[in-house]
C-alpha cells in the first residue's frame, strides 16, 4: 500500500488552496477520493455527447447514406465495424499507459483504470472481429480467413483476455496488477503489427479509411456518419470506463472511512453529496 | 417516406438492406445488444457492491454497540475509539 491512498484525510486535500495547472491537477485526481466525487460531475457530459452523436450517426448511417456502388447495403457494416476496431486498439494503449503509470509511479487509479477498462477493450475486439466476419461473407465470400489483419488483431482479443486471467491469478492484488501491466506493456507490440498489416502483407482487407495525410476514398454523406459514429464509440467507451472504474474504486477502498461516510446508515442523503459534506465539515 | 436524401425507398426496403438483411442486422443488433448489456451489467454491479458495503457497515455498527446503528456521525467516531481502546 502506498501512500496516496492510504490517507483517511484523502478529501482534505481539497480544502488546501488549489494550484492551476496539469500537474497538480492530475496530482490531485490520483487520489481515489478526489476522482471518485470529481467523475460523477463528467459522466453526464460524455454520455449526451455518446447518445447524440450515437443515434445521429445511426440514423444517417443506417437510412441516409447512399448505398454503395459494389457491396450494395452490406457496406453499412463499417459504422459499427470500424468504431469498434479503432476502440479495441485505443483501449490496448490506454491499458499501457496505465501499466507505466501504475509501475513506475505506483498510482494504484492508474490499475483501476486498467481494471476496468480491459473487459470492455476485449468486447470491442470481439465485436471488431464478428461484425468484420459477418461483412466477409457477402464481400469475400468467406467469414475468415487466416491472413495479418484478421490473425492480428485475434492476437489482440488473447492478449485482453490474458491481461484480465493474469490479473485475477494471483493470491496478491499487488502481483496480479504487475503481472497485468507488464502482458500490456509487451502487448503493444502487437499494436503497430496491426496498423500497418494492410500495408505490410497482401490481405483482402482493405486499408485505412481514415488517414492524417488524405481525404477518405468515400463521398462526405458516408464518412461524416462514420466519424460521428467513432466519436460516439469514443464517449461510450469512455463514459463505461469511468462507470466501471468508479466502482472499482469503491470494492477497493471500501474500507477507507470515506466510502464509510459516503454509504454508512446514516447519510440517507444522495451518495455523492456525502463527499462533499465531509470536506465542508473539516474546514 | 419521401425524406430528402434518404436511401431507401419504404420501410420495408430499409429492413430488407437489399438482400443483406441479416449481415447488417446481425452485426448492427450484437454490437448494441452488448454495449447496451455491459451499461447496464456496470450499474447492477455497482448496486450490488454499496449494498454489500451497507450491510457490512450496519453489521460493524450492531457489534460494537449496544445502542443500534446511531444516526450521528459523532456517534460513530465515538465508537471507533472506544473499539480501538478495547482491542488493542
Amino acid at each position: 500500500m502506498t501512500a496516496d491512498s492510504d490517507s483517511p484525510q484523502a478529501p482534505a486535500r481539497k480544502v488546501r488552496p488549489r494550484k492551476g495547472g496539469l500537474w497538480p491537477w492530475l496530482h490531485r485526481m490520483g487520489a481515489p477520493a478526489t476522482f471518485f466525487a470529481a467523475s460523477q460531475r463528467w459522466l453526464p457530459w460524455l454520455w449526451a455527447l455518446a447518445i447524440m452523436a450515437l443515434v445521429a450517426g445511426s440514423v444517417w448511417g443506417l437510412a441516409f447514406a447512399p448505398a454503395d456502388y459494389q457491396q450494395g447495403n452490406s457496406f453499412r457494416i463499417i459504422y459499427v465495424h470500424v468504431p469498434a476496431a479503432i476502440l479495441a486498439q485505443s483501449c490496448f494503449m490506454l491499458l499501457a499507459v496505465c501499466a507505466l503509470i501504475f509501475l513506475v509511479w505506483k498510482i494504484k487509479l492508474a490499475d483501476m483504470v486498467a481494471t476496468a477498462a480491459a473487459p470492455v477493450g476485449a468486447l470491442m475486439t470481439a465485436l471488431a472481429l464478428f461484425s468484420g466476419s459477418v461483412w466477409g461473407i457477402p464481400t469475400w465470400g468467406t467469414w475468415w480467413i487466416w491472413d495479418a489483419r484478421l490473425t492480428s488483431m485475434l492476437i489482440q482479443l488473447f492478449l485482453y483476455l490474458g491481461v484480465i486471467v493474469l490479473r485475477g491469478s494471483f493470491a496478491s492484488r499487488d502481483s496480479g496488477s504487475r503481472a497485468a501491466s507488464i502482458l500490456a506493456l509487451v502487448g503493444m507490440v502487437n499494436i503497430p503489427i496491426i496498423k500497418y498489416s494492410v500495408d505490410w502483407w497482401s490481405t483482402l482487407h482493405q486499408p485505412a479509411t481514415f488517414t492524417l495525410s488524405e481525404a477518405p476514398p468515400m463521398p462526405a454523406s458516408m464518412w461524416i456518419p462514420l466519424l460521428m459514429m467513432v466519436i460516439g464509440f469514443y464517449a461510450l467507451f469512455g463514459a463505461l470506463v469511468l462507470m466501471r472504474t468508479r466502482v472499482e474504486v469503491l470494492r477497493r477502498e471500501s474500507r477507507k472511512q470515506w466510502v464509510r461516510d459516503l454509504l454508512s446508515p446514516s447519510s440517507r442523503a444522495r451518495p455523492d453529496a456525502a463527499v462533499v459534506a465531509t470536506e465542508g465539515d473539516k474546514s | 417516406m419521401n425524406l430528402p436524401g434518404i436511401a431507401f425507398s419504404s420501410v420495408s426496403e430499409f429492413f430488407a438492406m437489399g438482400g443483406h438483411a441479416l449481415y447488417v442486422w446481425s452485426a448492427w443488433g450484437l454490437t448494441a445488444a452488448c454495449l447496451v448489456g455491459l451499461v447496464i451489467a456496470t450499474r447492477l454491479s455497482r448496486r450490488a457492491l454499496e449494498a454489500d458495503i451497507r450491510r457490512r457497515l450496519r453489521r460493524d455498527a450492531s457489534r460494537h454497540s449496544s445502542h443500534p446503528a446511531s444516526h450521528r456521525a459523532s456517534h460513530r467516531s465515538s465508537h471507533q475509539a472506544s473499539r480501538h481502546s478495547s482491542r488493542d
